[in-house]
């Protein structure tokens, strides 16, 4: 007959290695688990081979964003994310589509509250494209930051499940969708009854929503964000529960930073096209050395060229 | 959420983790011969084996998390359904002896599907009822922890290139033997039948000569047909059983109490089965599915049948219901969008933009320091 007290007074101590086995750095010697044996090999020629481990700090920062907020909570309890509340999973792709990228695609990874506005989400989506400054600035560069894309055009939407979920928080706002559901209806596409609703009165919960599925978001007009639900759980006491951190970020591909061509160090801030005194086109410059190169000490012009502020893909690294 | 539909069906491999399902199949395997669901021979099993090393090694903390992730996900496999009674109680060990030996801080949880859930709490009804007390406390263990993910789906979705997934296999030794005849052949199934039949033969009357019983010529089925089908699901669950040499140790001394009750458990044969021949004559149609449950172990009989009535039913919601078309689908429906992209990209080109040419260096190597942002 099974005695009860065996379990109840030691069932982890009963499954605790002895002592002299307990640095986890460590594998043992003459382990029978196959696991063991094969990661002891490959750890062995990683040892071997490689003096400098690089992908070492990669992994350390995407660890770090991984569980920066992991346990976290909130100073007010009033945002202490309760009990039952739903936590979604997005990868919200990049629209920046390179060749390189044809089998990986960069995404982002957010963690969303089912109790939260899509325009919470909305408000948190960082893309180069709300930075990008419009307009050749070669004549009056100190004028070229004071209007970014992002205050110019405010409207954007997602669309889920047959709906055009537009912002409309701002008088300005356009129903971008408007276009995409009348060139739907008019000519038969077969794309079914297509709505529009206002995203500002919706929460995820609100929603129905498939796993897997690609939606989208869009907004700059044609700034397109593949965006896919890839899980949905309830939320755990582990879990960062300061409802003020959601949407939370935990993944994001590093993307390469274009470098000052004169420098060599500092991120480009200004692109160049027909520039004579630049050795290729286009080229980028960091906006200390591009006022060095092009401009004399009173701010005139020197030389013939076309210059663009330029926002780069890294800005958010 | 309103509703949440599933799409995409089991993402990812079975696992990557190379050995880890090799080492845990021979765990299982070797707590399946030691014909016991007790703790105490499983912790036996895992210390003989030093299974808690299986996550030593150095190893960086976010590759930790993911192999923690995917060896929990390996395991909670054989905690569901079609696993046998007797493996399922061995995952659970498994599962908590993973779960609170592992490195990670905070420690990496077991995922349950919404649609698991209902299975697994009845899985715990039974732990208690038959008494397996050792098993209920280790559960009750794991809840407590909050050792579980309540999730809408199984497994995590992610996304790599298709020649990677491969569909599960399953560990043939380790299902419940009786599986699929029964999936088919539920008690409900058997009931139905026998009512259709019994309305067949009463409608037969009607249209005969002689009302009390039907006109030969209107004889086109046998009429012990039901109780020939009980027969031959009987006999193959018998050969099944045989076959697999599963728990047929008659010296399991847990299982000796009951044992009338329990005949319909198919592991003596002759008059047990005749015993459940009476018994579908009586309609009562507890039989098949109880047997399929391997519940030898089990000290005490559930009183009643319908809880194993069902369990033939949760089968039939098929792990096959994968829509991998769509997903399939979906992928090629996100590449033309891609691709519609870069068609829009080289026609559309706004006044005011600058003409910039794809760098060539592959961006994904080199990682920018994090910086401060220079603005200005
Ligand atoms: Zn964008
Ligand atoms: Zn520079």
């Amino acid at each position: 007959m099974f005695n009860g007290c065996s379990v109840h007074c030691s069932s982890v101590d009963m499954l605790l290695p002895p002592d002299e086995e307990k640095d986890p750095e460590v594998i043992p010697e003459d382990s029978s688990l196959l696991t063991l044996r094969i990661r002891k090999k490959a750890l062995e020629r990683r040892e071997e081979t490689i003096i400098v481990d690089r992908a070492c700090r990669q992994e350390t920062l995407a660890y770090e964003m991984e569980s920066h907020a992991i346990g976290k909570r909130p100073d007010n309890p009033v945002d202490l994310v309760e009990e039952g509340e739903l936590l979604l999973t997005l990868n919200i792709f990049y629209p920046v589509i390179f060749q390189k990228h044809k089998d990986h695609k960069p995404y982002q990874t957010v963690l969303v509250l089912g109790s939260q506005k899509l325009t919470e989400l909305r408000d948190s989506i960082s893309c180069v494209s709300d930075l990008q400054i419009g307009g050749e600035f070669s004549n009056q560069p100190d004028q070229a930051p004071e209007h970014i894309s992002k205050d110019l055009y405010k409207s954007a939407f997602f669309y889920f499940e047959g709906i055009f979920y537009n912002d409309k928080r701002y008088p300005e706002c356009r129903d971008l969708s408007r276009t995409i559901i009348e060139w739907s209806e008019s000519h038969d596409r077969g794309y079914g009854n297509l709505q529009s609703a206002k995203m500002e009165d919706y929460t995820f919960n609100d929603l129905s929503l498939r796993i897997g599925f690609p939606y989208l978001f869009c907004h700059q007009g044609n700034c397109e964000h593949i965006i896919i639900i890839t899980d949905i759980r309830l939320i755990h006491h582990d879990d960062c529960l300061d409802r003020n951190l959601y949407p939370l970020l935990i993944k994001k591909h590093w993307l390469c930073t274009r470098k000052c061509f004169v420098c060599k160090m500092y991120t480009a801030r200004w692109v160049t096209n027909k520039d004579s005194l630049a050795p290729e086109d286009p080229c980028f410059f960091c906006d200390v050395c591009f006022r060095m190169l092009h401009y004399d000490a009173e701010g005139n012009k020197l030389g013939e060229f076309l210059a663009y502020p330029y926002v780069d893909p890294g800005i958010f690294n | 959420m309103r509703g949440v539909r599933r799409e995409g069906g089991r993402g990812g491999g079975m696992c990557s983790v190379p050995g880890l399902q090799a080492d845990c199949e021979a765990l299982l395997g070797a707590f399946q011969e030691a014909d016991t669901v007790r703790f105490e021979r499983f912790a036996e099993l895992w210390r003989e084996r030093r299974f808690h090393a299986i996550f030593y090694g150095r190893i960086r903390a976010l590759e930790r998390n993911k192999f923690t992730k995917k060896t929990l996900e390996l395991v909670q496999q054989y905690f569901l359904p079609p696993y046998a009674f007797q493996i399922r109680v061995g995952a659970l060990y498994l599962l908590y002896g993973l779960y609170s030996t592992q490195l990670c801080q905070p420690k990496q949880k077991i995922r349950i599907a919404l649609k698991d859930w209902p299975e697994v709490q009845r899985f715990q009804q039974d732990l208690i009822e038959s008494q397996h007390y050792d098993a209920a406390y280790i559960f009750r263990k794991l809840r407590v922890a909050r050792a579980f993910h309540f999730t809408a789906m199984p497994k995590l979705l992610n996304y790599r290139t298709k020649k990677k997934i491969q569909e599960n296999e399953f560990k043939e030794e380790f299902k419940d033997p009786s599986n699929r005849v029964n999936s088919l052949i539920t008690n409900d199934v058997l009931e139905e039948l026998m009512n259709i039949h019994d309305h067949y033969q009463k409608m037969k009357c009607v249209i005969s000569a002689d009302k009390s019983q039907p006109d030969k010529a209107l004889s086109l089925i046998k009429d012990e047909f039901v109780v020939n089908l009980k027969d031959i699901t009987l006999e193959h669950q018998e050969w099944q059983q045989k076959r697999m040499k599963l728990f047929l140790n008659a010296k399991d001394a847990d299982e000796i109490p009951n044992r009338e009750e329990e005949g319909t458990s198919l592991a003596s044969e002759g008059s047990e089965r005749a015993n459940a021949l009476a018994k579908i004559k009586y309609r009562s149609y507890s039989a098949v599915a109880e047997a399929s449950k391997s519940r030898r172990h089990r000290q005490v009989k559930l009183e009643s049948s319908d809880s194993g009535s069902d369990y033939g039913k949760s089968q039939s919601r098929s792990r096959k219901n994968s829509k991998r078309p769509q997903a399939a689908r979906n992928r090629g429906s996100a590449e033309i969008q891609g691709e519609m992209r870069t068609m829009k990209e080289t026609l559309t080109r706004h006044v005011g933009m600058p003409v910039i040419t794809e760098e060539e260096t592959s961006d994904e190597e080199e990682v920018p320091l994090p910086k401060r942002k220079k603005r200005r």
